[in-house]
């Protein structure tokens, strides 16, 4: 039966190497570390420097979480199954997190930070979102506490994920292009680039704090990244604790920035780092090969975002001025890994893959054919890396692979459109 | 050697503002305080905040190298009459601890607390300790407040000089940290019986009273002290390392 979390988890308290804090760069005459107060909910920087392992979740958050479905579903996905022509040997199972209202996990954080922004009397949230998932959750979550929402949207998602937008105005947000003419960093890269510039989450970032910054009316909600976000996605894999029958061979999830990573594979990290069991279990997370920080990044201290707006934070990064190819997944474009999970990746303790795209949005149709769902692309990333597993495993027999399927697809028309025009249906 | 309880201590970077003045400063606060940490001017104070990281930057070259900063170190714990605690980034000797320790035998202090040691050079803890023990002093280790709780643990049972809890995540930053909660949190998983220091952004007699109420045995005042110097001068950095050590003795000790 599954449960909804009263706490939840931070991992840094159980991590067997302690996690190198967040610095300013060397030449900062002031400190971007003691800004953060004028960026972010105090509470979101509280709960960012806590030493508690748990955390428990206010009441009004519990409703609101309550309110939006939680929890959501663990599901056996036999059609996937068969399909893959792996079935009996191995067994699928997801989480399903596209059954939130917004359709996908960004709620769960989105919820409580604009809870904490009000507590500090806010009257303004502001973020950045990449295919706007992250940015209409944003948008719910500051409606259901009575705030206004500015964000800054990938110029790339902005155009072809009108959807989205749409559903962000609808709410009563408003929605910039980014690069904007909003924005100091933004004015910058247009001067650079100019208007063909697809855009970058980084960027996109730097123009939220900007814009934060410009009145003490606002707060900046972090969509990734952040440890303190990372502990607000924790629910995911707490409710998959109360869920699992049995320890998984496998927990697998998609990795932007880390925080759905983190929240659906944290809590069974923690339960093996305090040697509560999964023992047996491997934790994957599967990147995109248009920003392979964990494949192909170096560890080291970089910026959270493109104008060091923010502190550096020691990640597998690619480099802050990483520009992406325009990618179907947009959710994934970001250049860096959390700085926790790019410790536990350092670790070995969580392995990666990279995912090209046409191998992913293959494995998404597939899904979507013999499980009636149909993913996001971010999402999908997941999917094809438990299809991998899977026939890999289909041999052995007895194996389990649990995933998390971060969000539904059903606003990602323009991926699939691409995807079926271009002949990738076969 | 043993810290006493509560305790009251005060950082300054060697050689700043002027290895003049810095002898001055030293000089003038010996009676305000119970043991001193000073630091090797670094190239890269990754962990401190703008207050401190300039005083590096403004003292580097001016103590004429690691030697020099070793001597002005010595001189100051002879004029201090009181211990002093060696402060500096491992990165500033390539990781190399026996060169880190060698130089706190030198300067005659009685530890040597490393920022990076934890962080960056994880692997080289159980070297540390061997080494510094080797030369007769006890190890101290710096912790942040997103820590794991079992290597805290582990670093108490070592029986070290102290561990030091930076309650703020740089030198003289202050933010909405729940700082106590922290501190009390900290203490019941060292136990009661390891030497806790606390600093960063302790500005106030009554800030350390708080601090030293909430677990921690003594209190470090770093930013603060520099602050108090470029706006009243030696008089003024006295006047608040004496008021902070009469309020921890009054309400504690
Ligand atoms: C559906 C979906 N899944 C996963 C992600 C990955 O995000 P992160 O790893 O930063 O949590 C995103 C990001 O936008 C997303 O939209």
């Amino acid at each position: 039966m599954a449960r909804l979390p009263t706490r939840w988890y931070n991992i840094a308290a159980d991590l067997p190497e302690p996690l190198p804090p967040m610095i300013d760069p060397l030449d900062d005459e002031g400190s971007r570390i003691a800004r953060l107060v004028e960026i972010l909910p105090s509470r979101l920087i509280e709960l960012e420097y806590t030493l508690d392992k748990y955390i428990d979740i206010p009441g009004e958050v519990l409703d609101a979480y309550m309110k939006i479905g939680r929890p959501t579903p663990l599901a056996r996905a036999k059609g996937f199954e068969k399909a893959l022509g792996v079935g009996g040997g191995v067994k699928i199972f997801y989480k399903f997190e596209g059954v939130l209202p917004t359709g996908s996990h960004k709620i769960n954080t989105a919820i409580p930070q604009a809870y904490y922004a009000r507590l500090d009397g806010a009257s303004e949230v502001v973020t950045e979102t990449g295919a706007g998932q992250w940015g209409l959750a944003a948008s719910t979550a500051a409606s259901m506490f009575a705030l206004k929402t500015t964000v800054f949207m990938t110029a790339s998602s902005y155009r072809s994920k009108a959807g989205r937008r749409r559903l962000m105005e609808v709410l009563g947000a408003t929605v910039y292009s980014s690069p904007s003419s909003v924005t100091e960093n933004g004015r910058k890269a247009l001067a650079e680039m100019g208007e063909s510039h697809p855009g970058s989450l980084g960027l996109a970032i730097a123009e939220a704090v900007e814009y934060t910054l410009s009145s003490p009316d606002r707060r900046y909600l972090p969509g990734s990244v952040m440890e303190a976000v990372l502990i607000l996605q924790t629910v995911i894999g707490l409710e998959v604790l109360s869920q699992l029958r049995d320890e998984p061979d496998y927990m697998i999830a998609c990795v932007g920035g880390g925080s759905n990573f983190a929240g659906f594979t944290y809590p069974a990290i923690g339960a093996w780092l305090r040697g509560e069991g999964f023992e047996k279990t491997r934790f994957i997370a599967a990147e995109s090969t248009a920003s392979p920080k964990l494949t192909g990044g170096r560890y080291m201290y970089d910026g959270l975002d493109a104008g060091t707006v923010l502190p550096l934070a020691k990640m597998y990064s690619l480099g802050k001025d990483h520009v992406p190819p325009p990618l179907h997944s947009a959710g994934l474009r970001y250049h860096a890994a959390a700085p926790s999970l790019s410790l536990l990746r350092k670790l070995g303790i969580v392995e990666a893959v990279a995912l090209g795209e046409s191998e992913v949005l293959r494995h998404a149709m597939l899904f979507a054919r013999s499980e009636g769902i149909i993913p996001a692309p971010e999402s999908a990333h997941a999917i094809a890396a438990a299809a991998m597993v899977a026939r890999r495993e289909a041999g052995n027999g007895g194996v389990t692979i649990v995933f998390n399927l971060s969000g539904h697809g059903l606003l990602d028309v323009d991926a699939y459109t691409r995807f079926v025009e271009g002949g990738g249906d076969g | 050697m043993d810290l006493p309880r509560p305790g009251s201590s005060a950082y300054l970077t060697i050689g700043w503002p002027s290895p003049h003045t810095f002898l001055s400063i030293i000089s003038s606060i010996g009676g305000c305080i119970d043991f001193m940490e000073l630091g090797i001017p670094a190239k890269r104070p990754i962990y401190d905040g703008p207050v401190i990281r300039l005083t590096h930057r403004e003292a580097s070259g001016l103590a004429s190298g690691l030697r020099g900063a070793v001597t002005l170190a010595r001189e100051a714990g002879i004029r201090l009459g009181k211990p002093v605690i060696l402060m500096s980034y491992l990165s500033e000797f390539g990781g190399d601890v026996k060169a880190l320790v060698e130089a706190a035998a030198q300067a005659e202090a009685i530890s040597v607390l490393s920022p990076d040691l934890l962080f960056e050079y994880f692997d080289r803890i159980g070297d540390y300790i061997d080494v510094i023990r080797m030369y007769g002093m006890k190890p101290s280790f710096f912790v942040s407040s997103k820590f794991p709780h079992k290597i805290l643990s582990k670093l108490a049972s070592t029986n070290p000089l102290l561990i030091y809890l930076g309650l703020q995540p740089a030198t003289g930053v202050k933010l909405p940290v729940a700082i106590y909660r922290n501190l009390r949190l900290a203490r019941s998983i060292i136990g009661p019986r390891t030497y806790l220091l606390a600093g960063f952004s302790i500005r106030t007699p009554e800030a350390a009273e708080s601090v030293v109420m909430a677990g921690a045995d003594a209190v470090v005042v770093g930013s603060e002290v520099v602050r108090r110097y470029r706006s009243g001068g030696l008089d003024s950095v006295a006047n608040l390392l004496c008021s902070i050590r009469k309020a921890l003795v009054v309400s504690v000790g």
